[in-house]
């Protein structure tokens, strides 16, 4: 227990940094409130960005610099504003508290508990904006950022630090890529035997944007039901938010991701979605009245997003090793990829997932178009294993895919061709992934092998989704040794490669079509 | 006209720091009713500009006044009583305000106290 004297001296200690040098104020006086943005004039020593306080209570962040007046957006619903009121400079920039402490937690982006917990009070203090980090401090994406999801790992694989784009229209599930792959960093929290080669853990960040408070919740609820919350921070400025919140919520996301970074952690970051955060910038900018461009969104439109995506990054050993994985989501409409914010968000990361409505609709799910999707770097992350069975399964997909189109029109085919669709067609089956069932790496080998080797070309295209199913059990429960064996990320050798064709043809005589 | 136009249009209305009524009932008949509001809004700038308003809360001396008016040359010197400071002054020069009164002193501890004891 502490006594009083050492509480005294605390205090006394404390004083000694109390100084009273606030004698002097920049005020300003507010002229017009219009749609949350405040026009003052005055403030003429106010910075942009800079954080002001109105004196009837709430905030707001300078956002235009003129002649005789600041613009300031609001970060709260404040009705009481009017003309006459007084604001005040307070010579903060937008930051953000982050600790520990935030992990498990729901807050705003400005670090506002939204889950009825206690408020963070201790922590670093992280700007919202911030350059990104430079060449000398980087190093390239060498580490795999595994998703759980079979296609997505074996065709399309993600590093850490990279930056992969999830693009789609509404409804086909983007969201449930990026949380399945939240899901799937359970293997590697710390006291995970799984975790067979010693990948780093990862911590997680999910920053929704403009999303319903309802979906929020669902989220939220999945994570915790999965195990999955205690890794991970939600930031949330769902649709009802403010849009300058809106604006600021991947900011807010990045500030927490690079407090971890620079403690040499892995993070991953997920914005969901960056189109509505499009749409809120557009907002106030135009509120703002500055020029609006194509389809009205401000000059600055590329850079909101470029600035924000060149955060994620992998640091050197010599800079602490950590990284930053950003999952960027992106809601196409119709499927036109070529729109102005899908096209620039496109251009600005590694690669793209792209789905598509056509093969959700006839029940591939997840709906990925393997000939669009394209990841960059993740190819130089990718686990010995992996390569060595999923080799140029991309590149097979895109054709078979291509080739079943032709052949719709249903003329003779030659046993090349017509065998070629067959594994193609084995191929699409095995892909398929249920939600919320991310797989081992030791699990999607089994899968992959299974159809890449040919082993699949005598069992009938509706039955290889029980198939796998059953044969997965099959070695977990017989072969224990071997999922321990193919966990360890090396590439397939001829004994191991001889050790499942033995086990396959053991399992065939026992699995019932 | 444009805004930079009705901005040198209001500081001629100024000779010193008064404002020349002459000029003013010159000027104001050329004007729509949009430039009109606009020439007021920069005449209240400049007036704010060439103004200092100083809260006391007691009594001040004649001299104290006459030495707070030197610290301001060229500027109209406009003092109130304000009883809200408990002791001390208050300055308002156009958007700088120095607060020099124990309600603020009191105000900055409390503060303080809230946020980190």
């Amino acid at each position: 227990m502490i006594d009083s004297q050492s509480v005294i001296k605390n205090l006394e200690n404390r004083l000694k940094n109390f100084s009273q040098d606030k004698s002097k104020e920049n005020i300003g006086i507010v002229e017009t409130n219009q749609d949350g943005v405040i026009s003052c004039s005055g403030l003429s020593q106010a910075g942009m960005g800079e954080i002001v306080d109105f004196e009837k209570g709430g905030n707001g962040v300078v956002f235009n610099l003129d002649e005789d007046s600041v613009s300031i957006i609001l970060l709260d619903v404040n009705l009481t504003i009017k003309e006459g009121d007084i604001v005040k400079r307070t010579g903060k920039i937008l930051s953000i508290m982050a600790s520990e402490d935030l992990l498990g937690r729901v807050v705003t982006p400005l670090g506002k508990p939204l889950d009825g917990k206690a408020n963070i009070t201790k922590g670093k203090e992280m700007p919202l904006e911030r350059i990104a980090a430079g060449v000398v401090q980087r190093e390239p994406v060498n580490t795999p950022l595994k998703t759980g999801v079979k296609s997505i790992d074996a065709t399309i694989p993600i590093g850490r630090g990279q930056r992969e784009l999830i693009i789609g229209d509404r409804g086909l599930g983007k969201t449930a890529i990026a949380i399945d792959t939240i899901i799937n960093q359970r293997l590697f929290q710390p006291g995970n035997k799984e975790n067979k080669q010693k990948l780093k853990p990862v911590i997680c960040i999910y920053v929704a944007i403009g999303q319903k408070d309802s979906s929020i919740a669902q989220i939220v609820n999945r994570l915790k039901e999965e195990q999955a919350l205690d890794y991970t921070i939600v930031v949330s400025a769902s649709s009802s938010a403010p849009a300058a919140l809106q604006y600021l919520a991947p900011y807010g996301g990045s500030a927490i991701a690079e407090y971890f970074m620079e403690k040499g952690a892995d993070v991953l970051i997920v914005y969901d979605d960056l189109t509505k955060h499009a749409w809120a910038y557009r907002q106030i900018s135009l509120v703002l009245r500055r020029p609006a461009g194509r389809e009205a969104y401000p000059g600055d439109i590329f850079y909101l997003h470029s600035r924000l995506l060149e955060r994620a990054v992998r640091l050197n050993e010599k800079n602490g090793g950590g990284s930053i994985t950003a999952l960027p989501i992106i809601e196409t409409q119709a499927g036109d990829i070529s729109a102005y914010i899908p096209t620039n968000v496109i251009s600005i990361t590694d690669g793209q997932i792209f789905l598509e409505a056509n093969l959700f609709n006839i029940g591939i799910r997840p709906a990925i178009n393997a000939g669009n999707s394209v990841s960059r770097v993740g190819g130089s992350a990718q686990t010995g294993a992996i390569k060595s069975v999923a080799g140029k399964m991309r590149l097979d997909l895109a054709q078979y895919r291509e080739l079943a189109a032709f052949a719709q029109f249903g003329s003779e085919l030659d046993p090349a061709t017509q065998k070629q669709l067959d594994r193609g067609q084995r191929l699409t089956e095995i892909l398929k992934q249920p939600q919320y069932k991310p797989f081992s790496e030791a699990e999607e080998i089994l899968s992959i092998w299974s159809v890449t080797s040919g082993n699949l070309d005598d069992i009938p295209a509706n039955t290889v989704t029980r198939f796998e199913t059953e044969f997965i059990e099959y070695v977990r429960t017989h072969e224990r040794k071997v999922m321990d064996e193919l966990s360890d990320g090396k590439k397939l050798d001829e004994k191991k490669i001889k050790m499942l064709d033995k086990m396959i043809k053991d399992f065939k005589k026992k699995f019932s079509i | 006209m444009d805004k930079k136009l009705i901005k040198k249009l209001a500081k001629a209305s100024y000779i010193g720091n008064q404002i020349d009524e002459k000029s003013v009932n010159r000027i104001v008949p050329n004007l729509n009713r949009k430039q009109l509001k606009e020439y007021i809004k920069a005449l209240k700038n400049l007036e704010n500009k060439f103004t200092v308003y100083i809260d006391y809360s007691n009594e001040l001396r004649e001299n104290n006044k006459k030495e707070i008016v030197g610290l301001f040359p060229n500027k109209k010197v406009y003092f109130k009583k304000n009883a809200d400071l408990i002791m001390g002054i208050k300055i308002r020069e156009n958007d700088i305000v120095r607060n020099i009164n124990l309600k603020n002193s009191l105000k900055q501890i409390t503060e303080y106290f809230e946020k980190y004891i």
